[in-house]
């Protein structure tokens, strides 16, 4: 608890001193406008530095739950804070990309094809990825950390089999951060090209394998196969929306270079924001209309869908000797309870008629099934709510 | 553009840092938000279904109960955010004798729950125990989004056990142009994703309702900087938030049928609809119809709605277009003055 209040306190009183660095700074330069441009440049990088630290401290699991390690009283104030952190980074991004454009424009240099080249492309795709949530600990992250653990340890022990698969994941890392991942196809290729590798690498190894492990080890290929597959449509969804960014974003230059020729330019960032937001909404609502976007989103989903089972099996396997009660053993139990329910339900409506019929009364009887509760505040203890989030 | 001079940028930099340092301390000084805070009492539970009656100081000017049928998606609270904003608050105070059918939270026992156990088994037995407490031999059933549909279906089954019907924000088309759910829905394979997960997440569902409106999670929160220091503006904000991410998991085949046979087959409209072994005819639902849609329902649009009016056999019937959102129906200012006592006057004209 302590370290994490630590950390908390830490972040406070670092960001606080920040501000009145900068108010220091504002002050000591004005008037010097390129060493101020320097200086100013430095903050905002030193302000970005530690709002990553933040963002990612606050992803740890230890910050999910709502027990000691969190400075807030409720899991809800936790998150209203992730996201204020989320919204002021993608808000603040937003500025720092289009601060050359919009230089350019004030002194009358920026020209709408040199457009993409003040801007900074990595930056761009960071962006975009940050307002998808691309950049998120994802439970396929997770997943994914998981099997690039369990193949680790197998390389460590079939060395000869992992001479092919090792390189490869090391040396094509690389490609990851490059724009050529815009090329959808040949990131499908890659994903492929790296489970076939994972298949081959590991084919001696089940060689020697007992028969009742092999299994479970095919499924991991399966599953990371799978993972390929999947991790390849969320390349593909990414460069749709890189694409739609793209257009986007030059529907906003081309506004703001009308808007500057009529002299009505913004007067503040929060002004161009709220144009830039309005522009790209519009943009990316068009594309999610369409049965192209909607076509890849479903697929996702059924690959996601798909993957988390196939994960769940492959723990079942891993569980199957231990004396634990599976899930699918659950499922399986939910669905006869399910019937018996059924069945249940039915007989006390049958014997509700019988009753009603009987007594010859208008059916407005209460159900036989029915249980009177005399608790004040329904909301409390609700049967099934979820835990704190 | 003066707010590109680095003096400028500075200090916005500076302004947006310590108004999220302030944001900090003011979220570690605040509890959970309450909302739906209005005082109930649960009269009746099957499984983790209840069914609540709001409590009144004074008597009802209403004969006729009246049972309100939230979504299965996303919880009643919205209806009842704050003491001021709050939909159920002004129909009480209009006169009415309010009950609230409670879908609780699915675990994964209740996966294999179907459309036909939510609605002619749950909802009609809620029904039945109003009936019976009341002696009314009709209730008004008034649904909400999904369950204005659950609503409108229920009154084409049981007829006979329903005075009245009103429907908000109630999806009925489910092909129509700017229908986005609907377009996502044809090219969802609705049978991997049950099969394989059981419930389907609340979190899958709000990721998608987030995508409706792509910026607009950011711009909120960006604008909520400037109220860190007005304590009644940040509260109203994290209602509204607390409601938002309070989204329960779906029943995965009752989430199936509602998929398959009514975005992506649009059984409804068609008259193919069939629930209980019994087919669903709308044109059996002769009972007096309010239907309210939301003019700038982004969810919702009007025309999913609008064609309930045509297919319905009632001849006392109503279309009120409503300004505003899906959600801003319930909780705008001028839903507050507007909307709740429209509806009590409607009924009150109506309970002879």
């Amino acid at each position: 608890m302590e370290q994490t209040v630590t950390f908390f306190d830490t972040w406070y009183n670092s960001t606080t001193k920040l501000v009145n660095d900068w108010r220091e700074a504002t002050e000591k330069l004005s008037g010097e406008q390129k060493s101020m441009w320097e200086e100013a440049g430095k903050m905002q990088q030193n302000w970005m530095h530690s709002f990553q630290t933040m963002m990612q401290n606050m992803q740890l699991p230890f910050m999910g739950g709502s027990g000691t390690s969190s400075p807030f009283a409720h899991t809800g104030m936790q998150d209203a804070f992730f996201n204020m952190l989320k919204s002021t980074d993608i808000y603040t991004r937003l500025f720092q990309l289009w601060q050359p454009v919009l230089q350019a424009m004030q002194h009358n240099t920026c020209q709408s094809q040199d457009f993409w080249k003040l801007i900074d492309q990595q930056g761009f795709k960071t962006f975009v990825d940050k307002l998808f949530g691309f950049d998120a600990v994802t439970p396929v992250r997770a997943f994914m950390d998981q099997s690039t653990q369990m193949m680790k340890l197998w390389m460590d022990s079939a060395t000869e089999a992992s001479k092919s698969f090792g390189p490869m994941f090391g040396n094509s890392m690389p490609f990851f951060g490059s724009f050529a991942q815009l090329n959808p196809q040949s990131l499908t290729q890659w994903y492929m090209q790296m489970a076939q590798t994972a298949q081959r690498s590991f084919a001696p190894f089940w060689g020697s394998t007992d028969k009742g492990q092999m299994p479970s080890l095919q499924s991991v290929v399966e599953m990371m196969q799978q993972w390929g597959n999947y991790m390849a449509k969320v390349n593909q969804l990414q460069t749709m929306l890189y694409k739609q960014s793209v257009s986007a974003w030059e529907k906003v230059m081309q506004t703001m270079a009308d808007r500057a020729r009529e002299g009505n330019v913004p007067t503040d960032f929060n002004q161009f924001y709220n144009e830039w937001s309005a522009i790209n909404e519009a943009e990316f609502v068009a594309l999610f209309n369409t049965d192209e976007y909607a076509a890849l989103q479903g697929e996702l989903i059924k690959l996601n869908s798909e993957l988390t089972k196939a994960y769940e099996k492959q723990m079942e396997v891993f569980l199957q000797p231990y004396p634990v009660v599976l899930r699918s053993q659950l499922d399986e139990v939910y669905k006869v309870n399910h019937e018996l329910r059924g069945r249940i339900n039915t007989l006390e409506k049958l014997v509700s008629e019988l009753q009603s019929n009987q007594s010859n009364k208008p059916e407005t009887s209460a159900p036989q099934n029915q249980s009177e509760i005399k608790t004040s505040s329904a909301e409390e203890n609700k049967p099934g709510r979820k835990e704190n989030k | 553009m003066d707010f590109l001079s680095p003096q400028r940028v500075l200090e916005e930099f500076s302004a947006t840092t310590a108004k999220l340092a302030q944001g900090f301390e003011a979220l570690k000084q605040l509890d959970q938000v309450a909302v739906g805070a209005a005082p109930k009492q649960a009269v009746w539970q099957k499984d983790k279904v209840q069914l609540l009656q709001y409590a009144r100081e004074t008597p009802a000017t209403a004969q006729t109960p009246i049972l309100i049928v939230y979504a299965l998606v996303n919880r009643h609270n919205m209806m009842d955010l704050q003491d001021d904003r709050s939909f159920i608050r002004n129909l009480q105070a209009a006169g009415l004798d309010l009950y609230l059918i409670d879908w609780g939270y699915p675990t994964p026992e209740d996966r294999y729950f179907t459309m036909d156990e939510y609605i002619n088994g749950y909802l009609d037995a809620a029904v039945d125990v109003i009936r019976a407490r009341t002696g009314q031999p009709a209730i008004t059933l008034m649904g909400i989004c999904q369950g204005g549909t659950f609503s409108v279906v229920y009154s084409a089954l049981h007829p006979h056990k329903v005075k009245n019907l009103v429907t908000l924000v109630t999806p009925i088309d489910f092909a129509t142009p700017r229908d986005l759910l609907s377009k996502w829905a044809q090219h969802l394979d609705v049978d991997a994703l049950v099969d394989n997960q059981g419930n389907v997440p609340g979190e899958l569902l709000n990721a998608g309702f987030a995508l409706l409106k792509p910026l607009l999670k950011t711009t909120k929160y960006v604008s909520i900087l400037n109220a860190v220091d007005k304590p009644e503006q940040l509260l109203n904000f994290l209602r509204m938030e607390h409601w938002i991410a309070d989204s329960p998991n779906q029943a995965g085949e009752c989430f199936r049928q509602f998929v398959k046979e009514l975005y992506q087959q649009n059984r409804l409209v068609k008259g193919t609809l069939e629930l209980g072994g019994r087919p669903v005819r709308l044109a059996a639902i002769t009972m007096p119809l309010l239907n309210i849609y939301a003019q700038e329902d982004h969810l919702v649009p009007p025309e999913a709605s609008i064609p309930l009016n045509d297919l319905v056999g009632s001849t006392d019937k109503s279309l009120t277009p409503f300004a505003g959102g899906h959600i801003g129906v319930f909780v705008g200012s001028r839903s507050q003055k507007e909307l709740a006592p429209g509806i009590a006057h409607w009924l009150h004209e109506r309970d002879t």
